[in-house]
């Protein structure tokens, strides 16, 4: 489990994060939204103990029952970070890569080459495990930079926007993956700015916005508390009626009664109407 | 250990996977050895067309001495280097600045001027042992010069009289010891005695008209010799000068080497830090500490590879070291030192271009007044002064001590102490301030 508690964080004049409180506990997928500059990577790197908060403090707790600072060895152990630059060594293998980084770990030399191709194997990189990642494709990078974070098996997995660039199939890949992690029992915090992944495999999601956490909740809560109206789209031959509501199947009722229809739909709120709705602006303005 | 290890070994793996680092490291510096190897080819080598150099002490400071030493001086197969004492001319021996060293004792003047009683003129002879060749030769112009001078006082009427009479006096004082002894030396009083009549009759010619080449010295004169020479090894076995020109330009090599080396670790850092990878390392639980010594042991090896490469090509050509044990000692205190360097230069600047400018400027500045680029003997006196401020100075006079200087053990501890001392405080210096950041915010 990993907590912040009022954590804080200021760069010059700018508040980066701001008094910010998160918990992810095991088998849950905690998504971090938010536009470029929100403070998702700077939470990122205050969550595995790269950076010290200004104020507030950052717990890991073990299955084994440690509670620590994330810059304590063994909190370090319990935590796999993908980071979103590509943080990979270009001119080595596959294999090399995660062989050192599981070197860095701690991971046994002997279990190590089990767990190498295992996850290559996962990844979908088994028949590349030989070939140097520059000759990688932005997808496959993207998938060896996840197994590179999980190769030493931790229970709290960050992925600091793990799907950015890549296409469709390895996106698909990928969040195949973070639901498998979750399905392990990990705690997984999935910073992303795309809704529709953040609504996919996250069982709450925090909005941030200039360092501050404007809502934490299920996506269905969240929606239910801060997306507003669904609006009821009506094609008529005078053209389309929009009407907002609460209630929307009085409204289709009411609608079929007046006859002359000639098409008919709802428009339910998302993420991007809650982002919307709290900031006053698109997320990805 | 095993974290750092693996931090190495990646950082060995990309030096091998980088042809242009490759290139530069382990090609670049045996081209630069070899290619300057050609250019200095015969002007330090080809001691045996020289005249050899012997250093003369004259502790008699008598006629007879001093003709011995105008003797020496006149022979063009000898350079003669004045000492002051026999211990000075032993240093002279012992430093390289002379091929072997004679003493001219206190008394060589007695004992030359009585040739036939005793057992002749003592002088001294240091030699290095190294120099096996040149002892047989130099041995060879000591009796050389000492029968040319016994020559002079037999073609001289009034030397050779008096010589004559004080042989003959101290032959025959031997009548009051036993008769056997006074039996063994009646034949050579009988001579003695004709030879006084024949220089007395005044048939000898005066001195300047003896005939000339005459009487190779030594020839003939079995078990009898004009002067007794002790010889004295000095603890040493090398040449003062470099026996070829690749003794002066693999060392420097060897320097450049380790600057190419130590150049592409210091870039990986900052290209690491760039790429986001030490962040990425430091998340992976790895400590600061370990991550730069990883990077230390990583160029540590690679420095040492190169070394060993570089000299075993040397060898290959002739490079001929008086002592493996210092080159190993001066091989590892350059390593050191140039890992401390790898690290200056990491700090160097923020960008991989400015690491790139600033670093290459600040090492050829340094291998240029520390000799590097050439031999610092054939720099001013001001510039040689100057370049004790280069870590390459202290490299190849360490490497050059090793190799053909025959440093002693106390020669060879101020310039690995001066390296290990730059290693270790560059690490230490640029551990402290490099700057970790370089992942996005």
């Amino acid at each position: 489990m990993l907590r912040l508690d009022g954590v804080s964080k200021t760069y010059g004049s700018t508040r980066a994060v701001d008094r910010l409180e998160l918990e992810v506990r095991p088998g849950e997928v905690l998504g971090l939204l938010g536009p470029n500059g929100a403070g998702k990577t700077t939470t990122i790197r205050m969550a595995v103990g790269l950076l010290r908060p200004d104020e507030g403090r950052v717990t890991v707790r073990t299955r084994a029952g440690d509670a620590s600072s994330p810059d304590a060895h063994q909190a370090r152990r319990a935590l796999g970070v993908a980071p979103q630059a590509l943080a990979l060594y270009e001119e080595l293998t596959a294999r090399e890569n995660l062989r050192l980084f599981g070197a860095l770990y701690g991971v046994a030399a002997r279990q190590l080459a089990g767990r190498i191709d295992e996850l290559l194997e996962h990844v979908g990189l088994a028949d590349r495990a030989s070939a140097r990642v520059s000759t990688f494709s932005g997808g496959m990078k993207r998938r060896l930079n996840l197994a590179a974070a999980i190769v030493h098996d931790p229970e709290i997995v960050l992925l600091d926007e793990p799907t950015a660039g890549v296409d469709p199939q390895s996106r698909h890949s990928l969040l195949e993956m973070v639901a498998q992690l979750r399905a392990k029992g990990c705690a997984v915090i999935y910073t992303t700015h795309y809704m529709e992944e953040a609504q996919k495999v996250c069982d709450r999601v925090a909005i941030m916005d200039h360092g501050r956490l404007l809502a934490l909740d299920t996506v269905d809560a969240l929606i239910e508390s801060h997306g507003g109206e669904s609006i009821v789209v009506a094609g008529t031959a005078d053209g389309e009626e929009r009407l907002s509501t609460d209630q929307p199947l009085r409204q289709i009722e009411a609608l079929l009664s007046k006859g002359d229809l000639r098409s008919l739909r709802i428009d339910r709120p998302d993420l991007e109407t809650v982002f919307l709705n709290l900031t006053g602006r698109r997320l990805r303005d | 250990m095993r974290a750092i290890w693996a931090l190495a070994l990646k950082d060995i793996r990309l030096l091998l996977r980088d042809k242009a680092g490759f290139f530069f490291t382990f090609c670049f510096p045996l081209v630069y050895a070899l290619l300057f190897g050609a250019m200095f080819a015969g002007m330090f080598g080809g001691s045996a067309s020289r005249a050899i150099k012997l250093a003369l002490a004259d502790l008699d400071q008598s006629d007879a001495s001093r003709r011995l030493v105008a003797a020496f001086e006149d022979n063009p197969a000898v350079e003669v280097v004045k000492a002051e004492s026999g211990d000075h001319a032993e240093r002279l021996v012992k430093d390289k600045s002379a091929a072997a060293g004679v003493v001219i004792p206190s008394g060589y003047s007695q004992a030359s001027e009585r040739p036939f009683s005793g057992s002749g003129a003592p002088l001294r002879l240091v030699i290095d042992p190294s120099r096996a060749a040149e002892r047989g030769m130099i041995e060879g112009l000591l009796m050389q010069t000492a029968y040319a001078q016994l020559q002079q006082s037999f073609t001289n009427p009034e030397s050779l009289q008096r010589l004559v009479q004080e042989s003959l006096g101290e032959v025959r004082a031997l009548r009051h010891t036993t008769p056997q002894t006074w039996e063994r030396y009646l034949p050579l009083e009988q001579m003695l005695a004709a030879v006084e009549v024949f220089a007395a009759s005044g048939m000898l010619q005066p001195e300047g008209a003896s005939s000339e080449g005459e009487d190779a010295p030594g020839s003939g004169q079995d078990g009898w010799q004009p002067v007794r020479v002790t010889v004295e090894s000095v603890a040493q076995g090398a040449s003062s000068r470099p026996r070829s020109s690749w003794d002066i330009t693999f060392p420097q090599g060897i320097l450049w080497a380790l600057m190419s080396c130590s150049f592409g670790f210091a870039l990986s850092l900052v290209i690491e830090r760039k790429a986001g990878t030490l962040t990425r390392l430091q998340m992976a639980s790895a400590p600061k500490w370990q991550i730069l010594a990883g990077k230390g042991l990583g160029c540590f090896l690679v420095n040492a590879a190169v070394l060993a490469l570089l000299l075993a090509i040397g060898l290959g050509l002739g490079v001929r070291p008086d002592s493996m044990l210092w080159v190993v000692v001066a091989a590892a205190c350059c390593v050191v030192a140039f890992v401390g360097i790898m690290m200056l230069l990491a700090v160097s600047g923020k960008t991989e271009a400015s690491v790139n400018g600033i670093g290459w400027s600040t090492m050829l500045v340094m291998a240029m007044i520390g000799g590097g680029m050439m031999p610092t003997f054939f720099m001013p006196g001001w510039m040689q002064q100057a370049a004790v401020v280069s870590p390459i100075y202290w490299g190849i006079r360490a490497m050059e001590g090793a190799i053909w200087r025959g440093f002693s053990p106390v020669d060879m501890a101020v310039p690995c102490m001066v390296l290990l001392g730059i290693g270790i405080i560059g690490f230490l210096l640029g551990s402290r301030v490099f700057d970790w950041r370089g992942m996005e915010g």
